[in-house]
């Protein structure tokens, strides 16, 4: 890594008189405007929030294309000088790296120009969309259009991708929830500068892009999600029809240990889909934290006490744990499900409380407009909790078993309290799986807890893979030893495809912990 | 909402405010200005800051929602080719910054106000650690400053001295002092640096805030 008094730094291994070179090219294809290197234009690019420094992430630059063929031709000489590239869609991955690169030197390939809303079928329910779209562009979109039709977005919302969630395989609230799964159809400029089209995409005048997801042969889409393997240029996505009826809800539980019996309670009614969508069990902090600071409750040292949150809760009439989900469909079905589910809760000591209950708490209202695909901003609220800047989510998978949730409970808040930090988490219940969500945050204007925070990351990581636990998404910091916990072999077979599809390893060199040596 | 208080005004709601007897360093300085226009996310109190910021120019201070994406549009557009000074809490910031770029502003300098300060400066603003440095060694205070630069800063064309800062020396009021400067393009611009002094902190995470300079 070099600095350079007219760049501000240079890609791993390209000289001066090279990047000069590639800069005059790419400022040929793109036009002066689109291609940054001074200081100042790179610092929405350099900011991150995660327990590192910033020179661990720092951009050589950014390059903000238009078009398919500008991103070709981007490529090319990329491919010519060896200057590396990190794409990405709007460079809202907040918590997990935001748009800065996995390794300092790359060039921000900056895709938030490409921002066509190409197609809405509100019959079929699908849409096609370029990376730079935003939720709130295509919510704006069917709105005004009065189309019957929802999204399924993230907690971020508004200033998000549908692209960039879906390909990072994030989740939302609603159904639709799982996005990659609702994801049909991909368009990928490959290393050497070929288009793909993945499913029915490469059939010449077909009209199932959007419809059929496989295609023939192996099902390639997921090649290029969590990856580096191609710049995915547009996504086809499925939307949820909107329903004639639906009825979000809330249940509170007064104890930590409710968890174990409110998993098993929600796992049947989730795989049967009576519950169609992926249900938040929210712990007390993480409920407060959005809407409260953590100085107004406590001021000592290490992690909040328990008479803190005690006091808390009961200032804020909240339960140990909070869960959310909705009941989605025709009148008839959600008032027969609705039945079920509040019994089925009211069994195991919950207090069940629906819409008209809550109408006046914000809390349950930003939870609601997440489940029925609205923007909302409201989760940005854990920003504030301790102040600061810093954030990281950690994010391991288990079954979903009661037993799961206590024993990972238990894990994470040792580790969090050995290292002064509180336990701010949900678990989201898929399918069959649960994510345990713990946002690690911290003060970024302290070196020494900033320190502390990447050791705790560090150890969570660690423990947790020792019980078995993979984590499934993560921030840029980590990428490389995330991979490593899933063993030699995939790492080994992730290498051969790059070094395949891109042997120059210009795109997103150690994106997930993938490089070609 | 939109107040636009005259400077007679403003130091009159400052002393309400328990701000006491104030002195004003560059005498003139404020009515030879434009208003700046001082961004404060809803709930945010600092008379400190604004108090810094007017001893250079008079200013108008404007609440906005960030977190209501309605309003986006129009304050960027009203507020085009304009550098602004902001005071917000953490979440209002980080969602203002992710706006705020998409829509191509440049923010000059953010600082990060919790247990210590963390500012990342440009070249040409560079140099407010070592000026904060300057002023809060003269009081009592313990204080942890970092300075992250991003690209490579010159020498200081001069150096800014504490004497410069003569109201009240706290973290917020030079910081807003610092900001004003640079935002009429007064600022000379340093080196940046690091500096800490222990004692008892003027800030602690329970004042956790992000201060700006953002040119729209």
């Amino acid at each position: 890594m070099t600095m350079n008094t007219e760049f501000t730094l240079l890609p791993e291994g390209v000289d001066k008189e090279a990047f000069t070179r590639a800069i005059q090219e790419f400022r040929a294809v793109l036009g002066d405007d689109s291609v940054l290197v001074s200081p100042g234009s790179l610092a929405s690019y350099s900011k991150i929030t995660l327990p590192v420094p910033d020179e661990d992430h720092q951009p050589s630059g950014a390059l903000m294309p238009r078009s398919v063929q500008e991103v070709q031709s981007i490529l090319a000489i990329c491919n010519k000088y060896r200057v590396p590239v990190w794409p990405v869609s709007t460079g809202k991955n907040l918590g997990y790296g935001s748009a800065a690169p996995a390794t300092p030197g790359q060039m921000v390939l900056d895709l938030r120009r490409m921002n066509r809303i190409l197609d809405v079928d509100a019959e079929l329910c699908t849409a096609l969309v370029e990376p730079g779209v935003t939720y709130q562009q295509l919510h704006d979109y069917i709105n005004d259009r009065n189309l019957p039709l929802w999204l399924s977005c993230p907690a971020p919302s508004a200033i998000a991708s549908p692209l960039g969630n879906t390909v990072d395989r994030g989740v939302g609230y609603t159904p639709y929830g799982e996005h990659f799964l609702f994801s049909c159809g991909m368009e990928v400029v490959l290393a050497d500068g070929q288009v793909l089209k993945t499913g029915m995409g490469s059939i010449p005048n077909s009209n199932t892009w959007q419809v059929f997801k496989w295609g023939y042969g192996p099902y390639l889409d997921g090649l290029f999600t969590q990856s580096n393997m191609g710049v995915v240029t547009k996504l086809g996505l499925w939307l949820m029809p909107a329903p004639p009826a639906f009825k979000p809800f809330m249940v509170k539980f007064p104890d930590d240990a409710d968890i174990v019996k409110i998993v098993e309670t929600i796992r049947p009614l989730r795989i049967a889909q009576v519950i169609p969508n992926a249900v938040v069990i929210a712990h007390a902090l993480w409920e407060a934290a959005s809407t409260v600071v953590r100085k107004d409750y406590y001021t000592g040292d290490g992690s909040i006490s328990d008479a803190a949150i005690a006091q808390i809760r009961r200032e804020q009439n909240l339960g140990a744990w909070s869960i959310y989900a909705g009941l989605y469909g025709m009148p008839e079905q959600v008032e027969l499900n609705w039945k079920i589910v509040s019994q089925a809760f009211a069994a195991i000591g919950g207090e069940v409380l629906t819409e008209a209950e809550m109408s006046d708490n914000p809390v349950f209202q930003y939870r609601a407009a997440l489940m029925r695909g609205d923007m909302t901003l409201q989760e940005f609220g854990l920003y504030n909790w301790r102040g600061g800047g810093g954030s990281s989510w950690f994010a391991p998978v288990s079954q979903a078993r009661g037993s799961e949730t206590l024993k990972q409970m238990k894990m994470a808040q040792n580790i969090l309290d050995e290292f002064g930090f509180d336990y701010v988490a949900e678990f989201i219940v898929g399918w069959r799986d649960m994510h345990h969500i713990i946002d690690l945050l911290f003060d970024r204007t302290d070196p020494a807890e900033r320190d502390r925070a990447n050791a705790c990351f560090d150890k969570l990581l660690t423990e947790f893979t020792k019980q078995g636990y993979g984590t499934y998404r993560t921030n840029t910091a980590y990428m490389k030893k995330v991979a490593e916990t899933y063993g030699p072999v995939k790492q080994d077979v992730e290498r051969k495809i790059k070094r395949a599809l891109d042997p120059n390893g210009i795109i997103a060199p150690g994106k997930s912990g993938i490089y070609i040596d | 909402m939109k107040t636009v208080p005259g400077r007679r005004q403003f130091l009159k709601n400052m002393a309400a405010l328990g701000a006491g007897i104030y002195v004003m360093p560059f005498a003139g300085a404020a009515q030879n200005k434009r208003p700046l226009t001082v961004v404060l996310a809803q709930n945010v109190r600092s008379p400190g800051f604004l108090r810094g910021v007017a001893q250079a120019s008079s200013i108008e201070v404007t609440p906005v929602s960030v977190l209501q994406p309605q309003h986006w549009e129009q304050f960027t557009r009203k507020h085009r080719g304009q550098r602004l000074i902001g005071l917000m809490d953490n979440a209002s910031y980080i969602v203002f910054e992710a706006v705020l770029a998409d829509r191509g502003a440049r923010f000059l300098v953010s600082g990060h106000h919790a247990q210590g300060h963390q500012f990342v400066t440009l070249p040409e603003t560079a140099g407010i650690a070592a000026t904060l440095d300057k002023c809060l060694a003269a009081t009592q205070a313990g204080y942890q400053l970092e300075e992250i630069c991003r690209g490579a800063a010159k020498a200081a064309k001069s150096v800014p001295s504490a004497h410069a800062y003569q109201g009240k020396l706290d973290w917020a009021s030079v910081t807003g002092a610092c900001y004003a400067q640079i935002a009429n393009g007064d600022w000379c611009a340093g080196l940046p640096g690091n500096f800490s002094r222990s004692g008892s902190k003027s800030v602690t995470a329970q004042d956790a805030l992000v201060s700006f300079v953002v040119k729209v």
